[in-house]
Order: C-alpha cells, then structure tokens, then sequence
C-alpha cells in the first residue's frame, strides 16, 4: 500500500514536472533569455552583500582609475571605488526603486481605473479629466519638475515618478473594464445576485490582470530607465549611493581616460532593460495569443 | 383561477434616454404570472420583451429608467426595494436565463467556481459544500460526468452543455420564479428540444414559475401555458396557449402565426408580416401596429385602443376584433384595405 501511494506521488510529481516544463516550452526563446537575465540579476542583487569583493563606498585614492584587472574585475573609479561592487549594490537600487513605483502605480491605477470604468458617470468624469491633465504634460518632464521641487533623493525621485506613472495605467484599465463590464457573464452575475464589490473583484479584475500585468513587464525597463536617467542628471539617487545613472554621471569626465566607468554601469542598464522588454513581448504573445503570427 | 400570482406586473413603463429623445421601450405592460405555470412572452426583435424582464429584475443599463408601473413579487413591489434588498431576491427568489450561453459565462472560471459562487452568495456555503452542491446541480441538469466538468473552462464546453450550466445557475438558490430570456435562440434545434424538455422537468420537479420570452411561436407552443403578444413595448394579445393557437384574434398574432413555415403544403416563400418594426421614434399615432396591418382603418391610425377583455381570459388590443371575428380572420381578402 505505502509502495502504491509513493509511486502515485511520484507520478503526480512527474506529471507536474511536465506540466511546468510544457508551460515553458509555450514561452519563445528569448523571452526565455530574457527572464534568465532578469533571475540573474535578481539573485545578485539579493546575494550583494556576500558576493562583492571589496565595500562599494570605501575611497582608496591610492588605487583611482585602475584598470579592470584580477583584484577589480571591472577596475575602480576616481575615488579608488570598486565598481563591479558598485555595480552589484546598483541592481538593488535600481531593481527595489523600480519595483516599487511599479506597485504603487499598480495600487493607485486599479482603484482609480476601475471605479471610474465600473461606476462611470460623474466620477468617470472627474477622473478622466485629471488622467488628461497629466497626460498633457510629457511624463519625465513633469517627474524632473516634482523631483526638482521636492528637491534631489531617492525617494522624492520615487514619488515623482509614481505620481506621473498611474496615470497611463489607469486610462488603460478604465478601458479594460469598461468593455468587460458590459459583457453578458457580468449581467448574469449580478441576476445572481452578486453585488458590486463582488463583481468587481470576482469577476472584473481577474480579467484584466494578464493584460496588466504585461504591461507591468514591459514598463519595468521604462521606468529603470527614467530612475537611471533622472539620477544621472542629479535628481535621483545622491552620491556615494551605488547608483547606475549616479555612476555613469561620476564616469562621464573620465570617458576618455577609464571608459569602463560608463561601460559596465551602461552595460548593466542596457541589459536589465532589454531583458524586461523582451519578456514583456513574450508574456504577451502567451496571454494573448491572437497576435501570434 | 384558484392558483395565486406570485408575480403581477402593473402598467410597467421603461424608458431609455437616447440622444434622439425618449425610447418607451416598455408602454404600460401588465400581466401576471401564477404559480407553477409558464408565461411566454413573443413578439418580434425590439418588441421589448427582454426590456420587460430585465425591468422586472431591475438589471436594466444606465440609460434606462423605470417612469411608472408596478412588479409586485409575492405580494411586495419590487420597485421600492433597496439595492442590498434586490441582490437578496436576484438569483434567490427569482434568477434569470441569458440568450448567448457563449458569453454568459465567465471566461476566466472554471465551471464549478462560477456554480459554488452563486450557494456562497444566498447559502454562505463554504467552498468545498458549495462545490458539492454544484456537483450535484449539474447532475440534475443532465450534464454526464459533472465532477470532471466542473474542472472545466467554459470554452472547454459546447453550447448546449454552457446552457446546461446557465440553467443550474439559475436554479442554485431554488427561485419561484425564473426568467428565460430567449434561451433556446443560440441553439441548434435538437439541443433547443432537449433544453425545452428539461425546464419542463425541472419546473415540475421544483414547482417553478417560468416566464419565458421567445420568438419562436412553436416553443411557446411547446412550452407555455399562457402566452403574451408584444409589439412595439406593449401587449397586443393576451390567452392561453390553445386559445391563442385556435383563436388569435389580433391581426399582428394572426401574422406572426401565419409567419410559422408549415410542413403540410408548400408555399412559394415564406410568408412574412409585411414591413419592419418601425423605428421608435416613428411610431404611429395611433395603433402601434396600424402602418403594417392589413385591416387599419382610419381609426387605428388615430386613436389607440384598450385592452379588451374577450371570452376565455383572451385580452385584445384592437378596434376592430368583434368585426374581424365575426367574419374570419386569416383570409385578408374579405377585408382588406378599408
């Protein structure tokens, strides 16, 4: 009997094995790539502390402008500064930075949007008034303004970018419910009886999550881009914090002189955005499979 | 006559507010349905047969408004229930058949979530009774193999079985009274039969009323007991089935009748009422129905007639049905013109 139930695990286990695989198998190969490259940077981001060689804001002028070499593999900065140790702590800035404007337009975007598709009317109004005020103003211009105002942190940059962010968002799924709040399963749902917070939770937002959340995906790279941006110009992320956009700014009279300082900070952008953005492409191509050629 | 109403509606009028003015979708319909009997209610594409039972439920869109009119269930007017009230009867007292059993599910469900979800509403059943209870709800709704449908998506299932489903969600929280909404139209016809004969079933199993709303004559032939002619949001005619088959004294029911192809001789065409629903807002003045009927005269433009008690129960709308009784209707030769 015990031998039967093991064999019936180990089917079952077999059986999901197979399904994740086959789940896998429906992504295309580079947004395989894509997600590896993302996983890598996450572990070491998550792995800094114990992976860097030598501390990220330790000023060794004895050793300024090295060359990459054994000791620092992607040389140091005018400071004496390890910047492959910089690097490392900069996908922790980025990432968390990044990630977190990201939930907190998701949060303010799908309350607004929702209530204003679902409800309609006055308050659809009010909304979509606001979401076309903002719009009106190209997004990095009115963040540089914000960040400028509440004056250069990582934090306000945070803010700044949040606060033009949901906007996007929230005109996109007011959209999305609006179409599926007409549909007739949601009419059938409220003969049953279903109430409104029901039917919007219920029925309305697990439709509109798999769009969302490409969307999400293929944003994450826009708005790293934007922190790395506004921090290159100052606005972001202060000196001696291991920021890729700071770096790249502290590299930018040396390019002549040690063009690794800009190399491997832009590298490092470059990569973690294309990796997001090749993702997105191949998480919509799976909920979406309309758009398959 | 010894049955109670357990639904009476009373001058009902729903008016939708278009761009182009005022839509009197529903004008003054009243009718009643008694307990554990089939009221079906036919009339051509907007007639406003689905207004009048999506009013009585209360689902009606933004642009609609209830202007008068009363639906009394069990005695109580629906009307002046708070919203939190109506969601208690919607699906528990009353529940509702869709026409597109294609769309009217859920698509990101699995069938047994969307059946459970409607005991944990009005049964605050916790998930593993309610899945239960949906288990043993799609046995009696003739779906085989109901544990393994209940792991499936909607889109996993063919039209008949989706309105399988629709009907055991209908029937969840064991209403008096249920509104099909056309629910056969979608079919193709030996799944139309089969859904036909399981409400059948289940109405007398359960002892449900059942307001049926359809446009095809030969299921409410199948189906009704009683039966509603709707035109142009009011009621034209009124009896009871075999009354309304033997003896239908409306010219606009003798049409529609006259519509249904026949087995027994051969026509060239198909015969059709002449013309179509006329646009709402260039309805006559008059009689409804009087720029399509064969025997208007010049009063039926003008002025619009009353509700007419006939004999047997038969309620009539027209100036002219004593006369048009009295001569035969059906041969358009003897009166036609005028």
């Amino acid at each position: 009997m015990l031998r039967k139930g093991g064999i019936k695990i180990a089917v079952q286990k077999k059986q999901l094995k197979n399904k994740f695989f086959s789940y896998l198998s429906t992504i295309d190969k580079l947004s395989l790539i894509g997600l590896v490259i993302i996983l890598f940077f996450i572990i070491f981001g998550i792995l800094a502390p114990f992976l860097v060689p030598n501390d990220p804001i330790e000023i060794d002028l004895t050793q300024r402008f090295l060359a990459p070499n054994g000791e620092f593999l992607m040389g140091t900065d005018h400071l004496g500064r390890d910047v492959f140790s910089r690097l490392l702590y900069g996908i922790r800035t980025s990432l968390s930075t990044a990630f977190l404007v990201l939930i907190f337009s998701m949060v303010v975007s799908v309350i607004v949007g929702t209530t204003a598709g679902y409800f309609g009317g006055k308050i659809d109004q009010l909304v979509i008034g606001v979401i076309d005020t903002l719009l009106a103003f190209p997004g990095l211009v009115l963040a540089l303004v914000i960040a400028g105002l509440l004056g250069p942190s990582l934090i306000n940059l945070m803010i700044a970018l949040a606060v033009t962010h949901w906007v996007g968002y929230a005109r996109i799924i007011r959209g999305m419910v609006m179409s599926i709040k007409e549909q007739e399963y949601i009419l059938a749902a409220r003969a049953c009886g279903a109430g409104d917070l029901h039917i919007i939770l219920v029925h309305i937002l697990p439709n509109i999550i798999s769009p969302v959340l490409v969307l999400a995906t293929l944003d994450m790279g826009y708005i790293i881009l934007s922190i790395s941006g506004l921090s290159f110009l100052g606005l972001g992320a202060q000196p001696p914090t291991p920021e890729w956009g700071v770096m790249l700014n502290a590299g930018r009279p040396y390019m002549q002189l040690a063009p690794w300082l800009m190399f491997f900070p832009g590298m490092a952008i470059f990569l973690i955005v294309l990796a997001f953005n090749i993702l997105g492409d191949g998480l919509r191509d799976i909920f979406d499979p309309r758009d398959v050629a | 006559m010894s049955k109670t109403n357990i639904l009476e509606v009373n001058n009902l009028q729903t008016h939708f507010y278009t761009k182009e003015g005022i839509v009197k979708a529903v004008d003054g319909v009243s009718f009643e349905v008694k307990a554990g009997e089939t009221l079906g209610i036919v009339g051509e594409s907007g007639s406003g047969k689905s207004v009048t039972a999506t009013s009585i439920m209360q689902l009606l869109p933004a642009s609609a408004e209830i202007v008068a009119g009363e639906v009394d269930f069990k005695g109580s007017n629906l009307l002046s229930k708070s919203k939190a009230e109506l969601q208690k009867i919607r699906g528990n007292e009353i529940s509702m058949i869709f026409q597109e059993p294609m769309t009217a599910l859920n698509p990101v469900y699995k069938i047994g979530n969307q059946l459970a979800e409607v005991f944990q509403l009005h049964q605050q059943l916790n998930k593993k009774r309610a899945l239960k209870e949906a288990k043993d709800l799609l046995a009696k709704v003739g779906i085989p193999s109901p544990q393994e449908r209940l792991e499936e998506y909607p889109h996993q299932l063919s039209g008949g079985m989706r309105q399988r489903v629709m009907i055991a969600m209908a029937l969840a929280a064991e209403p008096q009274l249920i509104i099909a909404d056309e629910p056969t139209t979608a079919l193709d016809v030996t799944i139309q039969a089969q859904i036909l004969d399981l409400l059948q079933n289940l109405q007398s199993k359960f002892g449900l009323s059942l307001i049926f709303i359809t446009h095809d004559l030969g299921i409410i032939a199948e189906i009704a007991d009683r039966v509603i002619v709707m035109y142009a949001g009011q009621v034209m005619e009124s009896a009871a089935v075999e009354t309304l088959f033997e003896e239908a004294k409306h010219p606009y029911t003798q049409g529609l009748i006259d519509s249904i192809p026949s087995l027994n001789y051969s026509r060239e065409s198909l015969v059709s009422i002449k013309g179509v629903i006329p646009d709402f807002f260039e309805l006559p003045a008059g009689c409804k129905f009087s720029n399509r009927c064969d025997y208007a005269i010049k009063k039926c433009f003008q002025e619009e007639a009353k509700l007419e008690l006939a004999n047997k129960g038969q309620l009539l709308k027209c100036w002219r049905w004593r006369e048009l009784e009295r001569k035969g209707l059906g041969d358009g030769d003897v009166l036609t013109g005028s």
